[in-house]
């Protein structure tokens, strides 16, 4: 589980300290912040699997000169806390930022450490064993797999921190699955090719998905994939339809809501239902009222029985009081601009629902 | 668009709600489940305020579709009785004459008053030794009572099942909450 993300000097967050609950909402202004956590969070996973460096000038606090910037993870896993630590430097004269320091802990010992343009490799009780020159511009912990098995059990981890931000459009939103893909890309563009790799390493999870969609999809009756004339293959779903006739639509032929519930019931059943960590933001969007309590129940259920992780980015009134009285985390910016949080609470009581409240701007700041 | 709404959960916290809705899943009942729990301030304040609306949504939807309505609120320092004259006097005293037509024992309608609380009856349910005059509720961390609540529903559904002879370690708030949840028929959607 996450326990703890410290940021300094990246967009609006300096010296911020979170320290997440296994289910968490995030509630705020625009601007306050909130989605910048997520991409904090989605920069440092794709830096650390060498999938694109999003980290730039341009992701750096505009007031502040400090040229070093700061991420860190913080996770327990069987009762050991592993200690994540990236520092990155801008300098004028150089075009690609570079690493400062990038280091493993676990319950205090090191067991990776990239400085200087050197990889310190330590074995699983804390003795360095070798040392490398690495490129400046990239992760290297990846290259420590092999000397500690921590450094695995950490990416293997990592893996399971998943950030959303679900984009249902259909121009975005893949129905093509040429090929399989084992993780879902942030925005669900991949839906169709992750769907076709779930199919066959999770069958049990897929019948309790296609259950569940049945019952928040209107006349659906089930997914497949068809082979069409090029050879290409799509996704295509069944539905009743009048003279209880069967009908065929392809992905984007769905409604942009029909896919986002998709993406949801996906995200529950093959990803929090497996007790990993999901940041979702604004899971309500383009979702009908009456579809956002029975996902946000289910969910909830998820995290419960797997013991997983569900921070939810959300301004939408069903959410905000069904969580934000227990589970509620206020961001705000000081006066300096600056993010901070605080437990959602209000002025007094007033004895209206926390969405009326901060409708009114009434909410304790 | 989904299945209307076969359930209704009325309640003070979210711990209620997890726990209920745990023990709906083993009445088999999956979807069609709707939470009103607490959004602000007093929980106790909110379900009295909330009963008559509740109260009278079931009987306007009761012609259509065959719902039940769970409403909990927490007995604290007073007795069930006490409790339960609080909620019916909340439609007694109603304009609505929908509300004063009083038949809520005739109606799948089940009123639940932990005693103190609900962390009272996880207790209990999980063979754990609890009385209803203490308070638990700082006992735990908000994560341990959560844990409680799948395994405190199915002992609360076995329970609830025809015939059985409730322990003696049962406290009286949770026998008469099994009473309530018994004569519940099956709702549909």
């Amino acid at each position: 589980m996450l326990k703890r993300l410290y940021i300094d000097n990246f967009r609006c967050f300096v010296n911020f300290e979170y320290k997440p609950e296994r289910k968490q909402l995030l509630l705020g202004a625009n601007g306050s912040g909130k989605s910048s956590l997520l991409d904090a969070i989605l920069f440092l996973k794709w830096f650390i699997t060498g999938d694109e460096n999003d980290f730039t000038q341009k992701t750096r606090t505009r007031w502040d000169p400090h040229p070093n910037q700061v991420v860190e993870l913080e996770a327990e896993l069987e009762g050991k806390t592993f200690l994540y630590r990236l520092e990155i430097r801008y300098s004028p004269e150089e075009q690609l930022p570079s690493v400062n320091l990038e280091k493993l802990t676990v319950s205090g010992t090191p067991v990776f450490e990239f400085a200087g343009g050197e990889v310190s490799f330590f074995a699983n009780g804390g003795s360095q064993v070798s040392s490398l020159r690495w490129k400046a511009t990239e992760s290297a912990l990846r290259l420590a797999q092999q000397s500690n098995t921590l450094v695995g059990r950490f990416l293997d981890w990592l893996d399971t921190v998943h950030c959303f931000q679900i984009d249902p459009y259909f121009d975005v939103m893949e129905e093509r699955a040429d090929t399989e893909d084992a993780l879902p890309e942030y925005n669900l563009s991949n839906l169709a090719p992750w769907y076709r790799h779930l199919l066959l390493v999770d069958p049990e999870g897929n019948a309790r998905f296609l259950s569940e969609l049945k019952e928040a999809l209107n006349n659906f009756l089930s997914l497949r994939f068809s082979q069409e004339d090029d050879g290409v293959r799509k996704l295509r779903a069944d539905f009743l339809a009048q003279g209880k006739k069967r009908i065929t639509l392809s992905l984007s032929e769905f409604s942009d809501g029909q896919r986002m519930l998709m993406g949801l019931y996906m995200v529950l059943h093959f990803v929090i239902a497996k007790g990993h960590t999901v940041i979702l933001d604004e899971p309500d969007n383009f979702v009908s009222l009456r579809e956002i309590q029975p996902w946000l129940l289910a969910a909830e259920d998820a995290v419960q029985e797997s013991e997983g992780q569900l921070i939810l980015i959300s301004h939408h009134p069903e959410i905000l009081n069904y969580w934000a009285r227990e589970f509620g985390l206020l961001f705000f910016r000081e006066e300096n601009g600056q993010v901070r949080t605080k437990p959602y609470s209000e002025v007094a009581d007033t004895g209206l629902e926390p969405a009326e409240t901060i409708a009114r701007g009434w909410e304790d700041e | 668009m989904s299945k209307p709404t076969a359930v209704v959960l009325l309640c003070e916290d979210n711990l209620t709600s997890v726990f209920l809705r745990s023990y709906l899943k083993e009445c088999r009942i999956f979807h069609g489940v709707r939470v009103n729990s607490t959004p602000s301030g007093s929980g106790f304040d909110w379900v009295l305020q909330q009963y008559p609306i509740e109260v009278n949504a079931y009987r306007q939807s009761k012609a259509r579709i065959s719902t039940w309505l769970i409403v909990t609120i927490d007995a604290d320092k007073k007795t069930v009785t006490s409790r339960i004259n609080q909620l019916d006097s909340r439609l007694k005293q109603s304009e609505n004459a929908r509300l004063r037509e009083f038949c809520v024992q005739n109606e799948n309608i089940a009123r639940l008053v932990p005693r103190r609380n609900i962390e009272t009856w996880l207790l209990v349910l999980t063979g754990a030794a609890a009385n209803e005059k203490d308070d638990y509720k700082d006992k735990k961390a908000r994560e341990e009572w959560q844990r409680l609540a799948k395994p405190a529903s199915q002992q609360l559904f076995a329970w609830t099942r025809p015939n059985i002879q409730l322990p003696a370690h049962c406290i009286e708030s949770l026998r008469l909450a099994v009473k309530e949840l018994s004569h519940l028929s099956e709702p549909t959607h």
